[in-house]
């Protein structure tokens, strides 16, 4: 059964004087418990608006957002639906979303009560993210990038939620802690049987830890698959650029290639396919009419 | 013969050292990549080459350009060498350009006053860098400001305000690490292109061993502020013979690393 069920979502960002910009337009995605699943996209692609929708952050103009069969709307002032705790978020810059004043055993200690959970100490869940326990008495500036998105890590666990959410959890830290980290939450969100949305830029990462990739471009979700399959077959031809962007580390001094073109503005997407104007492939049809969602969303692949 | 070589460079601030005798040498149309995590000094390397350390650094040891020694310059001289041999490309460029002058405005600046440009001279000048940089429609984008520009675009932007005087010696420091993989590519292939046509020596300072196997002829690996490895790109990538570097590139995500499941 799946935990997450995105279905058509949309999401505008609104400004005073300004065209909506459409951030999501329309797109759909699942998470099933125990899977992970990675988002990849180039900055400005709308996967943290989608993140930001999915735990009630963002509101969505249209489509919905299902957990665990309960719709998830707008988060307001008040205390969150009980049955919405389930849903944790990891945010991109630890420095930022730790509170500086409090200890962190005392924020850890929040999500313990969240789930009421009397047997388990701060001091365990940082053992759970290799950290000693005797840490718990020292505040967030005490501690490296990559110790202080462990902490995050642990205070978002320790509301054992059913999904985790990493928006660019990562992409703050230094090279050599990425990849642990990284490995980190997939094993703690697997251990405990929950659904994991990684969300990252970094394919090379995603292709590490995801069992499922979902690739978006410009507000929409162009290609899913089996991250193996995705990686070793792209069929979009998005999703082929992509790839062969990423330089390998294999020191043949092969240069990566370029996709040409800037991404679109997304308050004025191009007609038809969004990615037709920069598509090597683009044929008639693209610039005319979109192609129906699906694991390939291109008409070089039109669903059977 | 090598255009910049340092040698047995060492800096220490407040009591710490940094820099604990670091030997580098960059040769005329060559990109010489330095890697290392962050803390390892490789940024320090980069910054003491342009006299640009920190208030009450203590540096000592070698660094020549050509024939001519750059540590204890007095500053008038160096600021002669700062901008017109030796230019530098920084990580973020949205903080590394003025946000309030122009495009054309900061190219020709450093043109005006290091090589005494005319203004209609500097601003043609600055079109061709544009131009060079592939810097779509030159002309107009001299008049735009940078927050009009893409972040590949600024990046692209920061090379030309590099590159005005001609340079020899060109340091980019994580030129690539703050835009997406598909803009990265476009940026490298310029680098890597205007090393070979212009001849110049580059010091690509990474902690990304792919964009240094793209680009790099020679690697340098940094740790606590010495140079552990050095060697041509095949050697030290594909057989690495200090255990750090082979531990890099073992951190690296690859297939073969990823994580076992529990029962």
């Amino acid at each position: 059964m799946t935990l997450l069920d995105v279905d058509e979502l949309v999401v505008d960002h609104r400004t005073p004087g300004r065209p909506a910009v459409r951030a999501v337009a329309g797109a759909s995605l699942g998470v099933a418990a125990g899977e992970v699943v990675g988002l990849v996209g180039e900055s400005g692609c709308g996967k943290s608006t989608l993140a930001r929708a999915v735990c009630g952050l963002a509101p969505a103009t249209g489509g919905t957002v299902t957990f665990g069969g309960t719709p998830v709307g707008r988060l307001g002032l008040r205390r969150r639906d009980r049955a919405l705790t389930g849903i944790q978020m990891v945010f991109q810059d630890p420095y930022a979303s730790l509170n500086p004043r409090r200890r962190i055993g005392a924020q850890i200690a929040d999500g313990l009560a969240v789930a009421g959970d009397r047997a388990t100490t701060p001091g365990d869940m940082l053992e759970r993210v290799g950290l000693p326990a005797s840490v718990a008495g020292r505040y967030p500036h005490e501690f490296s990038g990559g110790q202080r998105q462990r902490i995050a890590i642990a205070r978002a666990l320790a509301a054992r939620p059913s999904l985790l959410i990493g928006d660019e959890p990562i992409s703050a830290l230094d090279a050599s802690a990425q990849a642990t980290v990284a490995t980190l939450m997939r094993t703690l969100a697997v251990e405990s049987g929950a659904g994991l949305l990684f969300i990252s830029h970094d394919l090379s990462v995603v292709r590490l830890i995801a069992d499922r990739i979902a690739v978006m471009y410009l507000g929409k979700i162009v290609e899913t698959g089996p991250t193996e399959e995705v990686w070793t077959r792209p069929r979009h031809p998005y999703t082929e650029a992509l790839l062969r962007a990423v330089p390998a580390a294999d020191g043949l001094g092969r240069l990566p290639e370029e996709l040409p073109g800037d991404v679109p503005d997304p308050s004025d997407p191009p007609s038809g396919c969004r990615f037709h104007p920069r598509c090597p492939k683009a044929m008639d049809v693209c610039a005319r009419e979109e192609p129906a969602p699906g694991p390939v969303s291109c008409w070089l692949y039109p669903p059977a | 013969m090598s255009t910049l070589s340092i040698e047995g460079l060492k800096v220490s601030i407040g009591g710490h050292d940094i820099l604990r005798g670091v030997d580098l040498s960059l040769a005329q149309g060559r990109v010489h990549g330095l890697a290392g995590e962050s803390g390892s000094g490789k940024t320090m390397t980069g910054l003491a080459t342009l006299g640009l350390l920190p208030h009450g650094a203590r540096v000592s040891g070698r660094i020549a350009l050509g024939d001519r020694e750059l540590l204890g310059l007095p500053p008038r001289e160096l600021n002669r060498v700062r901008g017109r041999e030796i230019a530098m490309v920084f990580q973020d460029p949205a903080t590394s350009l003025h946000p309030m002058l122009t495009v054309g405005r900061q190219i020709t600046e450093h043109m005006r006053h290091h090589l005494r440009l005319g203004r209609t001279e500097a601003h043609s000048r600055a079109v061709d860098l544009l131009t060079q940089v592939r810097i779509p429609s030159p002309a107009d984008a001299a008049r735009r400001y940078p927050h009009q520009f893409s972040g590949g675009m600024r990046q692209r932007i920061a090379i030309a305000v590099a590159l005005a005087c001609g340079p020899r010696v060109l340091i980019a420091d994580e030129p690539t690490t703050a835009l997406d993989v598909t803009v990265q590519a476009g940026v490298l292939r310029l680098l890597r292109r205007l090393c070979d046509e212009l001849g110049l020596a580059v010091l690509l300072v990474t902690h990304d061993l792919g964009v240094m196997s793209a680009v790099a002829d020679e690697v340098s690996v940094m740790r606590d502020g010495l140079v552990v490895e050095t060697g041509p790109r095949a050697r030290v990538l594909r057989e690495p013979g200090h255990p750090y570097t082979r531990a890099l590139l073992d951190a690296l995500p690859r297939e073969d690393t990823r994580p076992q499941e529990g029962p």
